[in-house]
């Protein structure tokens, strides 16, 4: 197994200017790390360097101790899964799978175990004479995941392997895919723009934006203690108000918002950094299962509006609340109620739940 | 993958090499190599004899090259004569653009939006002038409809008008070439196009209640329209490099005729002045294609279901289609028909008859009488062979390059590549006898014309286009992640070049490589004015034995291209590729 360094990586295309810019990271042995953010920020374009198919402008890249920064692609010793899977369409699944192995003169019975075995643990043992063009999206993914598993590489790159499957395949993937990392501890770094993977898989996660690495941690890190803006907003459905800092007494901090109401939050619940004082803008944000309706005794930090938007998702009851602060988003569970459009609602935005950010940045 | 120790084939030998920044020339030698090579083929090759024929154009002296002067161009414009062959050509194209145009949209409307018996019959029967051999069927023509034609004599003995009055000659001759040999242009686009219309959008027209002659003019043939155009552009340039029909309708009010004429005048400063404005015409039209072909065409864009053919109910419009159908469709045909009659009718047994008296098998008995027979086809078949051979290097090595790297200047060469398919034949052969007449560093230092390469060049320059084409199309359908995958598992670009690259694309590539190949075979228009005595192609072998009476031995030359093409449609059909290729103007 081996660890990731990447050591100040900057790579621009003249298209598209900078996509990745003096991006430093430390992948550890065995983790599952996952580059998370919107499309377009970069993060296949990291992978892409870290698999050896683009060359940086400049930074390094280590494996270990050893600069690969220049290493051709093909003797990196990593497996590569790919979005579109790019299954070699004039094979079987055996011979997909054992492309790997006969590039590394391993094969007779060696090869033909180690290509049972693989198969086995993706459940393809069946297929292995199959024409890929014949098996299903979600069997395809698994043979690529084979493919890039029989040698036994150092390190797992995953480019949006799940992107073409349907959402309850995906789960079931994602279970997989987890069971699979575990039995192998094999150190992998997936690429991913939907959240949830991401939140549900990984050891750790780096969440970019716009050719920067946001922030670095475990999901309950960067979903609970988010460390810009752009990472509040981008995990989960939140809810953002700027307001200016009126006081900060002990834990208890006060923000006047843009309809002059005053909402009141923990100073412990901050992102790393950011100064609470007096006459300071801030960003207040509340996530969307955190709301719930207000009862008769609450006083502070309650809102009242009037509701614009119902979506029944089954699990929740997804509402948007027109008020005086703004649009409010909310996640009612099992509330025992069921608000209709045009109904007044009050909620209650609770102290414990609100979490400072950075306030938006002047136009 | 035998020789282990030294076979770079495995990536993973755990060395500790350092792997340093490669240098700026390191990382682009690859690129720079190959292009240097194909830069050089096509200066060589294609811009410079453009280049030479201007040059020639220019010179004080109609023969030799001497001086520069703007005189001779001064009289080209000024002189009647030359004047009458432009605007003779250009009408000519325009004439065939509508011939062709109404004939192949009406037969591909008529075959695809209906379902009548027969029809699939039809559809693949309409097809078949794609065989027809560009030389002999050019004849086959000229003794259906032309002076003393079979068409006319059968309508005259039916219908009892003159036989005379109904030969077609001259500029009639040469349109009814061009309306049944260019229309595949319109056919193929058209069907395509009406195939994988986007049915719900005519489905949409009707539940707005549009009427169907509204929803036909104002749904259905617009969406036909990038179709159209298309094939009309192709036609126009065919139909402006057109060099055979008019040869033997004897209509010399065309400037490819002119350049011809200028040339046996032994003037080639007049043939080279004709040959560059031709040239620039053509390329004129090739820019427009390219500039066509990037717009957007109307696709599909609904998911599934193809489209549903409407079937004719009322008995009676069912007769009326198929009525006209399948004789149309028999017309179509004809000629091959015509030449497979004539490589059986005996000499002197096809008089004043409709159908011939007499028949044999004498012309094909040749096939089994000796090495003569064989010579020319040995002869177009090898010099095919070596032009293909070249433009699978060069053709195939270029779209690779141009599929996969991103380099400046990349849509001024591939302008440079495709000039040639753009060029008529006559252009090209002038192009190359400027060029080559002279020892040129091209042709290591020796004179190239009246030998026996300059015609294989030809043919290479001509059919290069055609190769370079579908191997792009192969190139480009080839995922790039398959390339990336090899390589991440361990693959060294040569290993993935041979594994992953070549047993996919190697099929496109051949199926354009084979229709350029029957194409070579064929060549008549290049040859007519570059063979050598020594090594008479196939094509000026028909036309001798026709001009001698033999019309038998040409029919049976005509009868083995007509395999051959067949055989090469239907081996590129086996591999795959489903796009019909159509070769560049032949005639």
């Amino acid at each position: 197994m081996v660890s990731v360094t990447l050591d100040g990586l900057t790579k621009s295309f003249s298209r598209s200017g900078v996509v990745v810019d003096r991006m430093n990271l430390r992948i550890e042995e065995g983790e599952f790390f996952t580059l998370l953010g919107p499309s377009g920020c970069g993060k296949s374009t990291t992978l892409r360097m870290i698999a050896g198919f683009e060359e940086p402008d400049s930074g390094h890249i280590l494996f270990n101790d050893r600069d690969v920064t220049y290493m051709p692609a093909n003797r990196r010793d990593v497996g590569l899964v790919f979005q579109n899977y790019a299954l070699f369409p004039h094979m079987s699944v055996a011979g997909n799978v054992a492309f790997g192995l006969t590039v590394r003169k391993i094969r007779g019975a060696v090869a033909e175990e180690r290509i049972r075995q693989v198969l086995a643990q993706v459940h393809l043992t069946e297929q292995a004479d199959a024409r890929v063009d014949e098996l299903s999206g979600g069997q395809q993914q698994r043979v690529a995941l084979a493919r890039a598993l029989v040698y036994r590489p150092q390190l797992l790159l995953l480019d949006e392997p799940m992107s073409n499957l349907d959402a309850k395949l995906r789960l079931e993937t994602r279970g997989a895919l987890r069971n699979l990392h575990a039995e192998t501890g094999i150190t992998s770094i997936y690429v991913t723009h939907d959240q949830a993977e991401a939140l549900a898989m990984s050891t750790r996660v780096a969440v970019m934006n716009t050719a920067e690495v946001h922030q670095v941690g475990t999901p309950a890190d960067v979903y609970e203690r988010p460390s810009t803006r752009f990472v509040a907003t981008f995990l989960g459905r939140n809810n953002i108000f700027d307001g200016v800092v009126t006081e900060v007494a002990g834990d208890v901090v006060s923000v006047r918002l843009g309809d002059g109401s005053t909402i009141q939050g923990s100073a412990s619940r901050t992102s790393p950094g950011l100064p609470l004082a007096p006459g300071n803008a801030v960003g207040v944000t509340i996530r969307a299962e955190t709301i719930r309706p207000a009862s008769q005794t609450d006083t502070q930090n309650v809102v009242s509006g009037t509701v614009t938007d119902v979506e029944y998702v089954g699990a929740t009851l997804s509402c948007e609340l027109e008020t005086p602060i703004g649009a409010v988003l909310l996640d009612l569970i099992g509330a025992g109620i069921r608000p209709t459009l045009g109904d007044r609602l009050s909620v209650l935005l609770s102290a414990a739940s609100i979490y400072f950010v950075t306030a938006e940045p002047a136009p | 993958m035998t020789t282990a120790t030294t076979s770079p084939d495995v990536g993973l030998e755990t060395t500790n090499a350092v792997y340093k920044r490669p240098s700026w020339f390191r990382r682009r030698f690859n690129v720079i190599a190959t292009l240097t090579v194909l830069l050089v083929v096509l200066f060589g090759y294609v811009i410079g004899p453009m280049i030479a024929t201007v040059r020639r154009s220019l010179s004080t002296d109609p023969i030799d090259t001497i001086g520069v002067s703007f005189h001779a161009w001064g009289d080209f414009f000024l002189s009647n004569a030359q004047r009458d062959a432009i605007a003779g050509s250009i009408s000519l194209a325009i004439l065939s653009v509508i011939a062709a145009g109404l004939l192949g949209t009406g037969v591909a409307v008529l075959l695809t939006r209906w379902e009548f018996p027969g029809r699939g019959f039809c559809q693949v029967l309409a097809l078949l002038p794609i065989a027809l051999p560009p030389l002999m069927g050019v004849w086959a023509f000229k003794l259906l409809f032309g002076v003393g034609g079979r068409i006319p004599f059968a309508l005259h003995e039916w219908l009892g008008v003159a036989a005379k009055d109904l030969w077609l000659q001259g500029l009639a001759g040469v349109l009814i070439v061009h309306a049944m040999t260019m229309y595949p242009y319109f056919f193929l686009t058209v069907s395509a196009a009406l195939m994988s219309a986007d049915v719900s959008l005519e489905e949409a027209s009707y539940s707005m209640g549009a009427s169907r002659a509204r929803t036909w003019l104002r749904v259905i043939l617009p969406m036909l329209t990038p179709a159209v155009v298309a094939g009309a552009l192709i036609t126009f340039m065919s139909s402006m490099a057109s060099y055979t029909a008019p040869l033997l309708f004897q209509y010399t009010n065309v400037m490819t005729q002119q350049i011809v004429i200028a040339k046996s005048d032994g003037d080639m400063r007049l043939a080279s002045i004709i040959a560059t404005t031709l040239a620039v015409i053509s390329i004129v039209f090739l820019a427009v294609i390219r500039s066509y072909e990037q717009r957007n065409i109307y696709r599909t864009q609904s998911k599934g279901g193809g489209r549903a053919r409407s079937t004719v109910t009322s008995p009676l419009a069912r007769a009326v289609i198929t009525l006209i159908a399948i004789p149309l469709t028999l017309v179509l045909i004809l000629p091959i028909i015509m030449i497979l009659v004539l490589s059986v009718t005996a000499k002197g047994g096809w008089l004043a008859t409709i159908l011939p008296t007499q028949y044999t098998l004498e012309w094909y008995a040749q096939m089994f009488s000796g090495s003569e027979f064989w010579r020319p086809v040995m002869n177009s078949l090898l010099m095919s062979l070596l032009a293909v051979g070249g433009a699978i290097v060069l053709g195939a090595g270029a779209a690779y390059i141009m599929s996969r790297l991103k380099f400046r200047g990349k849509v001024a060469l591939d302008i440079a590549i495709m000039l040639p398919w753009a060029l008529p034949g006559t252009v090209v052969a002038i192009n190359l006898i400027t060029a080559f007449s002279d020892p040129s560093p091209f042709a290591a230092g020796r004179v190239l014309v009246g030998t026996f390469a300059i015609v294989p060049l030809a043919y290479f320059v001509r059919f290069n286009p055609l190769v370079f084409r579908s191997s792009f199309a192969s190139w480009s359908q080839l995922d790039p992640n398959l390339e990336d995958a090899a390589r991440s598992l361990g693959a060294t670009w040569w290993y993935t070049f041979r594994k992953v690259v070549l047993p996919l694309v190697s099929r496109g590539i051949m199926a354009g490589a084979l229709l350029a190949f029957v194409d070579g075979v064929g060549e008549f228009v290049a040859s007519v004015v570059l063979y050598t005595p020594q090594w008479v192609p196939l094509s000026i072998e028909i036309n001798n034995q026709n001009y001698q009476g033999n019309i038998g031995t040409g029919a049976v030359y005509g009868m083995i291209q007509v395999a051959l093409v067949l055989g090469v449609l239907i081996v590129t059909r086996r591999m795959g590729t489903r796009e019909l290729a159509v070769a560049v103007p032949a005639t």
